[in-house]
């Protein structure tokens, strides 16, 4: 459970793809290791135009890291590229997004 | 990058295409006549669908729809033929042809930019033929009825399924460094049905401080409801497979089949079972809760992708090993094939001729060089020289042999025609190919394909009769018709043969004598009535077929073969069969001659037709004034010809006592003359220079060349001179006597 104040949503740049992947991590560990290393991290993804598996993955990736904590992972604003990249894994439900 | 390269690229590229796409449909021909007659190859199976799945590969790249989609059809009943599904049988056989037959077609009509209806048409009724094969042809359900009541008693019954295919994927960790990207796959996986469930393996993800951002952790287990065909549904991750395990269940797959994935998910980790048991439980996949112990060990799932299985009973264990062996050969023989590949090269037909241009230069200021060395007179000049001539004639034949390919080549077409012509005619006839390793210049390959097509037609209709005819003649029913190659003398020999029922003289001399061909009551050796056959319009078929009897080809035949400076002849017996043989020059560009002096002009001879050199015999010195006569060769009697007087040159003052002129001995096949000149100059390596064409009347000359010294050479032509020796012409004095003692020297061979 959260203690710390709401924090800041990180916004992802619109390319969420393989050739970003790595420096997409590193954006995503600042967030993780934020504000004590402790919160939820929220994300916002209205501005992401293209999302492939690497982007999926890195959401699972840092969503298995808070669940360790025992904080959670939240998706704002989610674009449609990305609603859609979760819809096909299947993964939905579990980001708590609404299945089409 | 502008338009115009774009243009350019796309043009050479799209060349390319349609030359590999030549390529392959030969392939494709040839592994299906392989298949008629030896159906269980499975290696010459998957060669026959590889070559069908390339073609339609690289049309998909261009934007060739028409032939993408109906090679779509050969593909996919080919696919069925190498999985074993379905069995060959002489329909399919026949379809398959008709089929490689129309995809030749459309992409004709991609060569040409024009495409016309009857091919659409053609395309859409093949193509259903071609579906209706594929499901008709089902081996499997009868040996599933039959195996179904033995496997029920050893493993649980399938439970009542949901008509979804269950698809297993794990993608490799360089899956995305590799270009894959999952979700694509899945995405157009939807395309094909409804994705009615897909779990996602989480916790094989691992932790983002752990992560290796590049790598990929993604598994799925995915069911799809689609119609399609589980090669169509393979299909979609056809590129997907070298970095990623993909195993596909049938909607009627049983407990058994998912047992075996299981263990091939899991191997022996329980907990992973059990994780994956409640995944596909969620997905609405229904097992038995127990998995049978004696079928988990009757079955041994293999690791590699792809593999299909089945619900085996022990008594199915070897059909279902086979079929996974296919599908091993299918992963394992697309490496050696890329071995074989990397053994050639393509070249550009014009760079090579540039090149042999260049040789030709070389070797003639390399005779240069060797004539100053001579002047000189310095041995170790001398010596250096001779050493850049030796290296010259190997890099000159090397630079020749290069345009050189193996007529086998050639020859193997033929069992398309020879098979379709003899279902045709009701006859049976095999063909046997000999020499097919012998090689002969690459422009001359395509040249003879026409003339050797219409001797092979002739054979098939005129020569070969039907089984009948040769059971009643005491023959065996099946008829051989042959095609042989060798080398010989700087020629290259090709016989078409037959043991049909041979020509018939008498209706052969009958029909020239009505024609005027020859005077009435002439006699006629049986060569000579064979030469009549290429006479122009000359036919004795009684039949004229859509195959053969116009009378209008054997004449265009010998003209084709003569303007590659050959020649043809026949050898015919009745009852038994007839023989045609073609001789060729190996190669127009560049000989080894031996080169002659004759009134003060050098002349150049192949020396592959050199037979010997000797003195001016006596019969030519008693008679100085006679252009040809004969003489004796150690009791064979030879015709000769005098250069000096054949070509109108003054013979050299040494000649007028005929003390130091020679004469050489030419041989062309069994035909040997003798020719008179003023003087030997020994061996020459020659590159020819065509003549210009206010030459061509000349007689005898096949072209010119430049010495080292910078003189001009004629080279002569031994076709011409022989049929100049041996004419029974008016310019020559004693006419009679030469014919006469021509057929005598032939006689004697």
């Amino acid at each position: 459970m959260s203690q710390a104040a709401p924090t800041t949503p990180l916004a992802l740049d619109p390319e969420v793809t393989i050739p970003f992947a790595a420096a997409t991590r590193e954006q995503l560990l600042e967030a993780l290791r934020g504000h004590g290393a402790q919160g939820d991290v929220v994300l916002d993804l209205s501005g992401v135009t293209d999302f492939d598996s690497s982007g999926v993955q890195l959401l699972l990736s840092l969503r298995r890291s808070l669940l360790a904590r025992g904080d959670a992972l939240h998706l704002q604003s989610p674009s449609a590229s990305v609603r859609d990249a979760l819809a096909i894994f299947g993964l939905a439900p579990a980001f708590g997004l609404a299945t089409a | 990058m502008n338009m115009d390269d774009d243009a350019e690229i796309i043009a050479a590229a799209r060349a390319g295409f349609l030359d590999e796409a030549a390529d392959m449909l030969a392939q494709f021909e040839q592994a299906l006549l392989v298949m008629e007659s030896d159906p269980e190859d499975s290696e010459n199976l998957n060669a026959a669908f590889r070559a069908a799945h390339t073609i339609k590969g690289t049309a998909g790249l261009f934007g060739c729809d028409a032939v993408v989609s109906f090679t779509h059809e050969v593909e996919t009943l080919m696919e069925a033929l190498r999985s074993g599904e379905i069995a060959v049988s002489e329909d399919i056989s026949a379809a398959l042809l008709e089929g490689r037959d129309q995809m030749g077609a459309l992409i004709d009509e991609v060569k040409s930019g024009h495409s016309s209806p009857d091919v659409a048409e053609r395309s859409q009724a093949l193509g259903q033929r071609l579906r209706a094969l594929r499901g008709a042809g089902d081996l499997l359900p009868e040996t599933a009825a039959a195996a179904t009541p033995a496997a029920s008693a050893a493993v649980a019954p399938v439970q009542d399924s949901d008509g979804c295919w269950q698809l297993s994927l794990r993608f490799g960790t360089d899956a995305l460094r590799n270009g894959l990207d999952p979700l694509a796959f899945l995405r157009y996986l939807g395309t094909l049905g409804t994705v009615r469930h897909c779990h996602t393996f989480e916790a094989a993800v691992p932790p983002l401080e752990s992560l290796d951002a590049e790598a990929c952790h993604l598994g799925f287990e995915l069911r799809l409801d689609s119609s399609r065909s589980r090669s169509d549904i393979e299909q979609v991750f056809e590129f997907a497979l070298d970095d990623c395990a993909l195993t596909i269940l049938a909607p009627d797959a049983g407990a058994a089949d998912y047992q075996a994935l299981l263990a091939e998910r899991c191997g022996d980790d329980t907990a992973a079972q059990d994780a994956l048991r409640a995944v596909w439980a969620q997905q609405g996949v229904r097992l038995a809760a127990a998995p049978d112990t004696t079928a988990a060990s009757a079955v041994t799932a293999p690791a590699e992708p792809g593999a299909e299985t089945t619900a085996p009973a022990a008594s199915e264990e070897a059909p279902a090993t086979e079929r996974r062996q296919a599908g091993a050969d299918r992963r394992g023989s697309g490496t050696p094939r890329r071995a074989e590949e990397a053994r050639f090269i393509k070249v550009r037909a014009d760079k090579l001729d540039h090149l042999i241009d260049l040789i030709g230069e070389l070797v003639i200021a390399g005779s240069g060089a060797q004539m100053v060395a001579t002047a000189e007179a310095s041995p170790a000049f001398l010596e250096a020289t001779q050493r850049v001539s030796e290296l010259v004639q190997a890099t000159r034949d090397g630079a020749l042999g290069l345009r050189m390919v193996p007529v086998g080549e050639t020859f193997n077409r033929f069992a398309r025609v020879v098979r379709d012509i003899s279902k045709q005619l009701g006859k049976e006839i095999e063909l046997v190919v000999t020499g097919g390793d012998t090689e002969l210049d690459k422009s001359m390959v395509e040249l003879i394909g026409d003339p050797l097509m219409h001797l092979v037609r002739n054979s098939l209709d005129h020569g070969i009769e039907t089984p009948e005819e040769r059971a009643a003649s005491g023959k065996p029913r099946s008829g051989r018709l042959g095609l042989n190659a060798y080398h010989e003398a700087g020629s290259i020999v090709i016989e078409v043969s037959d043991d049909g029922k041979g020509l018939a003289r008498n209706r052969i001399l009958k029909k020239a004598t009505e024609r005027g061909l020859v005077p009435e009551g002439a006699v006629l050796s049986d060569p000579e009535i064979w030469q009549l056959i290429f006479a122009p319009g000359f036919s004795t078929a009684d039949q004229v077929t859509d195959i053969s009897g116009r009378g209008v080809g054997m004449d265009v035949v010998k003209r084709n073969i003569e303007s590659l400076r050959g020649q043809i002849s026949l050898a015919s017996t009745e009852g038994r069969g007839t023989t045609t043989q073609i001789r060729l020059p190996l190669t127009l560009a560049m000989i080894d001659g031996f080169l002659t002096l004759v009134g003060g002009v050098h002349y150049v001879l192949p020396l592959a037709v050199v037979s010997e050199c000797i003195d001016l015999p006596t019969e030519c010195r008693e008679q100085p004034g006679r252009t040809c006569g004969t003489f004796d060769l150690r009791g064979e009697v030879l015709p000769y010809l005098d250069l000096a007087l054949f070509y109108g040159v003054p013979p050299s003052q040494q000649a007028k006592d005929g003390s130091r002129r020679s004469l050489v001995v030419v041989r062309q096949g069994p035909v040997r003359i003798g020719l008179v000149v003023d003087r030997l100059l020994g061996e020459h390596q020659t590159v020819i220079k065509p003549l210009a064409s206010i030459f061509k009347p000349l007689e005898a000359l096949a072209g010119s060349t430049i010495l080292g010294s910078g003189d001009v050479a004629l080279v002569l032509d031994m076709q011409g001179l022989m049929a100049a020796a041996t004419r029974p012409g008016a310019t020559h004095a004693r006419a009679q006597t030469v014919h006469a003692s021509t057929s005598a020297a032939r006689s004697t061979h």
